[in-house]
């Protein structure tokens, strides 16, 4: 059994463990079909209760990650990975906003770097911690008509290696991300 | 998704990331985007200047 057994607090035990399956998931260690380790495997190798070793098999079925095969085991849903990494890709999308209108250049910056105070407040984490700052600059007619910010925790960056590229996402790499709602919209 | 939207005026670093002066007028648009499991997946903030943004009025009607 895979997956790094020392968990840390204050995240919450399932949570890290759901991080590390669906990592294994996204990365294909966890192949599709492929038999997830049994709640007895989870309390064994990470050393938690059967409770939490529930709440792991129930966040995946919850993701469309996990689905219940023959017998009482949980197997890899079909098209898991893919979800893994459209879900990932599609978050920084949508924080992007899309950049289909026509004429607009983007100009984008991504490195690890670490997480000012506001920010990691916002993500959740411990200030300092690094995390992806990706920076998207919107250029039409020569000028810049937007500019954004994105943070990623490190876990979300694994999963979806592209975010940390220093150029625009491919509109295909998101068919699935929402939309910011239309309540602004340029001129 | 968790957005706030608020007007105000470019500090230095959203200013000279758009080309404006500090002190000019920007939409500020804050937005937490969580997971399944409400952890923040991502965290944005998304500056435009004056001039690229209209505002639009718009009424949700229905009943229970």
């Amino acid at each position: 059994m895979k997956g790094t057994a020392e968990l840390q607090r204050p995240v919450p035990l399932y949570m890290q463990v759901v991080r590390q399956l669906r990592a294994q998931i996204a990365s294909g260690e966890l192949a599709e079909g492929e038999r997830i380790p049994s709640q007895r495997q989870m309390m064994h190798h990470w050393q938690i209760s059967m409770q939490t070793a529930s709440k792991v098999i129930g966040a995946l079925k919850t993701e469309g990650l996990a689905i219940p095969s023959i017998g009482r085991d949980t197997i890899v849903a079909p098209g898991a990975a893919a979800r893994i990494a459209a879900t990932a890709a599609g978050t920084a999308h949508a924080a992007a906003e899309p950049a289909e209108e026509a004429g607009h250049d983007v100009r984008v910056t991504a490195a690890m770097t670490a997480a000012p105070a506001d920010v990691a407040e916002a993500l959740g984490i411990s200030a300092g911690r690094r995390a992806l700052r990706r920076q998207e600059i919107r250029i039409a007619n020569r000028s810049p008509v937007s500019a954004t910010i994105i943070w990623l925790p490190a876990a979300i960056t694994a999963e979806a290696p592209r975010l940390a590229d220093s150029k625009p996402l491919p509109p295909e790499s998101s068919p699935t991300s929402p939309k910011p709602p239309a309540v602004g919209s340029r001129a | 998704m968790i957005e706030e939207r608020a007007a105000m005026l470019a500090d230095a670093d959203p200013a000279k990331l758009l080309g404006v002066a500090p002190g000019s007028p920007v939409l500020l648009t804050r937005t937490r985007y969580l997971g399944s499991e409400g952890q923040v997946n991502a965290y944005s903030e998304h500056f435009a200047p004056s001039g690229t943004w209209r505002t639009l009025s718009y009424a949700i009607t229905g009943s229970r």
